[in-house]
């Protein structure tokens, strides 16, 4: 095990916390890293409510017959579950929350792009949020959280309206942020940060935000026409006014399967980063690394057929399409086996967020596999709407995303909030965590190739014992997320102090105090060295490392 | 006539200033556009009259574009901004026509059952 | 540690003490924010964040084109047929105007500028007026289609579509309805279903379309053109309204005088804007009004 000597906390001078505690402050501020604080309580809430109805849901299906909840209100569970997981939780998480706190401090500028706009964010985030989970609460919503047509359209009876708004008003949320992040990175950098001295996260970010920028309005618009034909009463998807139900699919899909690369491509980013800290050596092939996230970005966009195999497409499509996301398995690939080259002979330290990324590169690759399988139309065929496919992307939103989210918010928490977290129970969380989810999710695999389908509250009787060993999964898993939520509310005020490198890692983030003052640096920096220089510092245990810093000859283009 | 806008008491950016004229000139081009655009509506071209309408109206938008938002003098950067805009409708556009156009294309294979099946008997 | 050297700002050399202030406010200007090293460096994130956005717009108006495309394509039959039904005057008038509020905005820019308030004033003024008057041809524009039972849902009147025979007898045509509506199944003969058929008595010879017996025409699909019509001019109008709102609060504060002291980029990406919302109608009055 090894030892981080104690580094005395800096003098208490005003940080961006503590240079105002008046509400007003935080609902007005423009200060990206409180902004990312005020997203990180709002995501948290919205996951709690998703994992509510998670729980709910496995309650029910801990035995064969629909005994917990009739069928509608078990329709209506996995749509909250869905929808508050996806659109506000999933797809914010790691953007919003480490996204706007990091992206400034990483390219060396006192904040984001557009300030204000990123406030604005926020608030269409809260608002678009409030509503959804009103809809919920008073009544709910029975179509799935892919709203498919012509039911959610015309046939159901719920509060499809409320929620769609919603959803709407959060994809401006999202736009925006995508936007900021995207000028921020070309405009913004600090003199002698060029490109290929980005952090992997940032290279991450970008990509994510291409996928903001450019799908969401699509599935705005999807949404919206959904509205539309539900209030006026007009056939836009309804086939019996000459609308086609596939359509809907069609633009649905073409923002919905970027989507989960907008979960997992700042998953990715967060495991660029920690990777090379706790391995004490610089990533392997960081141009591969980088070119991969923005082939990620490029290529998701190609792909969003595969959930339409059985819809109705043309088969020929289905053909394109099954190529295509063939080919979108690539560049994730090529990020495995970096991130594993970058493990061979280094110096490893198991410390909490090391323990989620490696979490992370075991689940997201199985995930990822198995998602090869889908994209198969032959397999898709057989597994579809089956307990396999929900085993498919729980791997990666769950076993990748939420475990790279933890491991983001462990590894930056000093950081963020000038605290150590208690090392031994993160360590025990963590483990607690992948053993939980592993229970859960694996044995989903082998009830969807059995035949199981999802959205079903009730099923045959040979399904029970691994339905059992899912649900008792899940309770570990609670209690396994209650754990972070319980000891980091506790090191507020009672971790230890950290000082601006506890873990002697590179980046610009780290050369500023912990929590850092409003304008992030006291003055602006200039980067001359590579990234992940992890080579070049002196042993763990020695003085701090410092970057060496002359003047450069203008500002990176 | 000023091309350039600078000022002497502060350091503002420079920029191009584009003459009026240029500005009249390519809104009478548009308008000019305009009239054709109804104009071809008119000649029965069969499937065609509707690539001639967008082409005019590719256009007319190109014609804005460059000249009206000064996409003539942004930078590569910005001319990158627009282009990513159009080739992710492209994508859209032709890979959803993708499946409504080769619907039904897919030849349906005649099942032949094995018993219908004669064995080749090769002559001696 | 090494010490930090201070900051030099790119394209300056260090300066005595001194001078520091005025040289501050030379290069430091009050609508230069905070988090931005110098005006340039604002002026292009600027740029780059109102592009970003067009191309959200982009892909949110392709988006309702798509699908647009995909019924022109199937249905292309009934949607010429209610393409025609359009004002196609009001749409190439309103086509000008826009083209003539661009050039406004244009000059309005170059006044801005030249540091020329009052004709900054005025072509934002003119741009706006024309942004009005379109906004009225369209008002009147949907009132008539209102008024001939254009508008998708209860009041659209089928008959409008309903192939007639060469004696000028309207096929008789049944709207398969959903399950609970009524019987389902096929077309052709029998009663009216559900309160959307057309009742015989409804058929208006004169404006049916005359169509050979075997040509598919079906009358919803031609509701389906003016969903789509009134979705896509519905969006643009509100992209224009909000276009007037943006420009009027630059009006105001052009006339008070904030955008002729060298700070152009707000009129500049407000004008980029406002030419997107241009572009955007250059491609809908052919597709919509000109489908021949």
């Amino acid at each position: 095990m090894t030892t981080i000597p104690y580094i005395p906390a800096v003098e208490r001078e005003s940080d961006y916390l503590n240079i105002s505690y008046r509400v007003k402050s935080w609902l007005l501020t423009v200060d990206h890293k409180r902004i990312a604080i005020l997203y990180m309580l709002s995501v948290t809430f919205f996951f709690f409510i998703g994992g509510a109805a998670a729980t709910l849901m496995r309650l029910e299906l801990m035995t064969p017959e629909g005994d917990l909840m009739q069928a509608d209100n078990y329709n209506k569970m996995f749509t909250l579950h869905g929808v508050m997981m996806v659109f506000f939780f999933l797809i914010p998480s790691i953007p919003a929350v480490l996204g706007n706190f990091l992206v400034p401090l990483m390219v060396g500028a006192k904040d984001l792009a557009f300030p204000k706009l990123n406030l604005m964010s926020w608030y269409l985030f809260m608002i678009g949020g409030t509503i959804t989970t009103v809809a919920m609460v008073v009544g709910g919503v029975d179509t799935g959280w892919t709203f498919y047509t012509p039911y959610s359209s015309v046939y159901s009876n719920t509060y499809v309206v409320a929620t769609l708004t919603g959803i709407f008003i959060n994809g401006f949320s999202s736009i925006l942020t995508g936007l900021n992040f995207i000028v921020t990175i070309h405009k913004m950098r600090c003199p002698g940060l060029t490109w290929f001295r980005l952090p992997l996260f940032l290279w991450s970010m970008y990509a994510t935000s291409i996928i903001f920028v450019l799908g969401t309005p699509v599935v705005a618009i999807a949404l919206l026409l959904v509205l539309i034909e539900r209030v006026t009463r007009i056939g836009i998807f309804n086939p019996a006014y000459g609308g086609d139900p596939i359509l809907f699919q069609h633009l649905f899909w073409f923002y919905s399967h970027p989507a989960v690369y907008i979960m997992v491509l700042p998953a990715m980013g967060v495991i660029s980063e920690i990777v090379p800290c706790f391995s004490r050596k610089q990533i392997f092939g960081y141009s591969f690394v980088a070119f991969s996230s923005v082939a990620i970005a490029v290529i998701s966009f190609l792909v969003w057929g595969h959930h339409m195999f059985v819809s109705g497409q043309s088969v020929y499509a289905g053909l394109i399409f099954s190529i295509l996301s063939f080919m979108v398995a690539i560049p994730s690939a090529v990020k495995v086996f970096n991130w594993t080259a970058t493990l061979y002979k280094g110096h490893i330290s198991l410390r909490t967020p090391m323990l989620y990324a490696l979490g992370f590169i075991g689940l997201f690759t199985m995930g990822g596999l198995t998602g090869l399988w889908l994209a198969s139309i032959a397999v898709d065929v057989h597994v579809t709407d089956t307990y396999f496919i929900i085993a498919h992307f729980h791997y990666i939103m769950v076993g990748g995303t939420v475990m790279a989210y933890l491991g983001g918010v462990h590894f930056w928490w000093p950081k963020i909030t000038g605290r150590m977290y208690p090392e031994w129970w993160g360590r025990f969380s963590a483990g607690f965590i992948f053993f939980g989810f592993n229970l859960t999710f694996f044995p989903q695999f082998l009830l969807g190739y059995e035949g199981m389908p999802r959205r079903y509250h009730a099923y045959a009787p040979e399904f029970q014992v691994l339905n059992v060993m899912s649900t008792a999964g899940a309770s570990i898993l609670a209690v396994g997320y209650l754990m972070p939520l319980l000891y980091l509310v506790w090191s507020l005020k009672f971790g230890r102090p950290a000082g601006p490198n506890p873990f002697f890692a590179t980046g610009l983030e780290w050369q500023t105090p912990s929590p850092p003052p409003t304008e992030n640096f006291p003055q602006t920096p200039v980067v001359t060295q590579e990234p992940y220089s992890y080579h070049l510092m002196a042993p763990q245990g020695a003085a701090r490392a410092a970057e060496s810093r002359t003047p450069s000859e203008g500002r990176a283009t | 006539m000023s091309d350039h806008a600078t000022d002497n008491t502060t350091q503002a950016p420079h920029f191009h200033v584009e003459p009026a004229r240029t500005y009249l000139w390519i809104f009478g081009w548009l308008m000019a556009l305009l009239i054709l655009t109804v104009l071809a509506a008119r000649v029965p071209l069969g499937p065609f009259n509707i690539f001639v309408a967008l082409l005019i109206a590719v256009v007319k938008a190109l014609l804005v574009v460059i000249f009206f938002m000064h996409l003539r003098h942004a930078t590569r950067l910005t001319w990158m901004f627009a282009a990513a805009a159009l080739v992710w409708l492209g994508i859209m556009f032709v890979l959803t026509l993708n499946d409504y156009v080769t619907r039904g294309h897919v030849p349906q294979r005649h099942y032949v059952p094995p018993t219908a099946i004669q064995p080749h008997v090769p002559e001696h | 540690m090494t010490e930090i050297p201070a900051p030099i700002l790119p394209g300056t050399d260090p300066v005595p003490t001194d001078a520091v202030q005025s040289h501050a406010q030379d290069v430091h200007p009050p609508y230069l924010a905070h988090h931005f090293d110098d005006l340039e460096q604002q002026h292009e994130a600027d740029t780059l964040g109102m592009w970003a956005f067009l191309a959200t717009e982009i892909l949110f108006f392709g988006a309702v084109l798509t699908g647009f495309t995909v019924y022109r394509l199937n249905y292309y039959h009934e949607f010429q047929a209610a393409s025609h039904k359009l004002l196609e005057w009001a749409g190439g008038v309103n086509t000008a105007v826009l083209l003539c509020s661009s050039l406004a905005v244009a000059l309005a820019v170059r006044a801005c500028q030249l540091r020329d308030r009052v004709w900054l004033v005025r072509w934002l003024l003119i741009t706006m007026a024309l942004g009005l008057v379109f906004l009225g041809i369209k008002a009147f524009e949907w009132t008539t289609e209102f008024r001939e039972h254009l508008l998708p849902g209860h009041g659209f009147d089928y008959a409008l579509f309903t192939p007639r025979d060469s004696a000028g007898h309207a096929a008789p045509h049944e709207v398969v309805l959903p399950p609970e509506g009524g019987t389902g199944g096929g077309s052709g003969g029998g009663a009216a279903v559900g309160s959307r058929s057309p009742q015989p008595d409804q058929i208006a010879a004169e404006k049916a379309p005359l169509l050979s017996p075997e040509v598919d025409f079906k009358p919803e699909r031609a509701e389906l053109f003016f969903c789509f019509y009134f979705i896509l001019t519905g969006i643009h109008a509100t992209h224009m309204i909000v276009g007037l709102g943006i420009f009027s609060v630059l009006t105001y504060r052009a006339h008070k005088g904030y955008y002729t002291t060298g700070h152009t980029n707000p009129v500049e990406i407000g004008g980029l804007y406002w030419h997107f919302v241009d572009i955007v109608w250059i491609f809908l009055f052919p597709l919509l009004y000109l489908i021949r």
